[in-house]
């Protein structure tokens, strides 16, 4: 079992079917079932002993003597999972195309900047001055709790068919915000800078600054209806090439997937074929993997024993979040019910 | 959490979010792509550059 890769496929895969027969019949967003799924699925360990069947619950990747753990997660599903986040968020700059982006700049900006900046620097104060934490447990804990989740809130957008609307478009523009404030803060405050940073920043504004002519060029040329689909080949190439640079100058793979996914924005919506045959690749292969895999970095019995302090620090995300953005999406003519929406999905957490 | 409760509890129509772009462009008079009608024409009247 440990080493059959069709069976580990097969566990994956009908967990992701359950996650999405759960997902249809209760409205839930698939991502967030998927998540729920590998927290149970990964927290769960099951064992033949004496012809008896046990079962138990363990951490992920902790030892569980006779059991064993239903769900593994081995490197080809890490790579999978890998590949999930960044068509993921590719995807989600795709729908920003650049007439909405400059017809909603502002709002997007000023939420996806308080977004980050109120949870970061109060949550970081908290820690620091209220529970004492030493300076870069407190930077942390700031930075983790001011995430919001670009993949989440894109399936969410996707799944209800808002991603066409305006606010569907603002509110991933300030997630890409918040998220890339995330990104920034790290950098500045845990990275070293080396020759691969500047490399990787050249490399990637020079194929930005190409990459729509390249690309229309190859549809114009080709097709977009070859078998062969060289048009999603050539942007998987150049998505896996700069988050490859990316990882090397040790910054975020997710970064440049988001903005190439910008910059294409406006071939994509030109041609709804490319994105929707590159969303239902995602959909179906890769993003099962990064969701469940998600749900597999909880372990219950941590959760357990930290609940208080759980509670705590995410009920200062949720209100951070509140207030750094339910007054702005008031005062940008939302209703109570829309700017509580466009609040709590700026409160989503996972990594980017 | 967050994302579970916004979307039981304050899910926006669809025609909402439309709504909310319609009146935020022409609060702050700009135009977009939302404001094509189906034959790929601007709408006038709805908002102004």
């Amino acid at each position: 079992m440990l080493e059959n890769i069709w069976l580990i496929a097969a566990v994956w895969m009908g967990l992701a079917l359950i996650g999405s027969l759960v997902s249809i019949r209760t409205g839930i967003s698939v991502a967030l079932v998927e998540i729920l799924v590998g927290i149970v699925a990964g927290n769960l360990a099951v064992g033949l002993e004496g012809g008896t069947l046990h079962i138990g619950i363990a951490a992920p990747g902790a030892g569980t003597g006779h059991l064993h753990h239903v769900l593994q997660s081995t490197e080809w599903t890490n790579f999978l999972a890998l590949l999930g986040s960044g068509v993921l968020t590719f995807l989600a700059g795709a729908e920003i195309d650049p007439v909405s982006l400059k017809a909603n700049w502002r709002v997007s900006v000023l939420i996806g900047v308080l977004s980050f900046a109120v949870p970061f620097g109060f949550v970081w104060f908290v820690a620091q001055f209220v529970f004492s934490w030493p300076l870069h447990q407190a930077q942390i804990a700031g930075i983790a709790l001011s995430t919001t989740s670009v993949a989440v809130v894109y399936a969410v957008m996707i799944e209800g068919g808002f991603s066409d609307t305006a606010m569907g478009k603002m509110i991933l523009a300030a997630c890409f915000i918040t998220d890339f404030g995330t990104v920034l803060a790290l950098g500045m405050l845990f990275a070293n800078y080396n020759v691969w940073l500047l490399l990787f920043v050249i490399v990637t504004l020079i194929v930005l600054w190409f990459m729509p002519r390249w690309t229309q060029a190859i549809i114009t040329r080709l097709g977009a209806t070859q078998v062969s689909e060289p048009e999603v080949k050539f942007i998987f190439f150049v998505l896996f090439f700069l988050g490859g640079l990316a990882t090397t100058a040790k910054s975020e793979a997710v970064l440049p997937a988001y903005l190439l996914g910008l910059v294409l924005a406006g071939v994509f919506l030109r041609d709804k074929t490319l994105v929707r045959r590159m969303r239902s690749i995602a959909f179906t292969v890769f993003t099962p993997f990064y969701f469940i895999k998600a749900g597999l970095y909880v372990s219950l019995p941590a959760l357990w024993t930290g609940l208080l302090v759980i509670s705590v620090f995410l009920t200062l995300k949720i209100v951070t979040k509140i207030a750094g953005v339910f007054p702005l999406a008031r005062l940008h003519y939302m209703r109570i019910k829309e700017a509580s929406y466009t609040t709590l999905l700026m409160a989503t957490g996972l990594t980017f | 959490m967050p994302t579970l409760i916004a979307q039981k509890f304050f899910q926006p129509t669809v025609e909402m979010m439309h709504a909310w772009g319609r009146l935020y462009r022409k609060r702050m008079r700009v135009l977009s792509v939302e404001d094509m009608v189906d034959n790929g024409e601007l709408e006038i009247g709805r908002s102004s550059r």
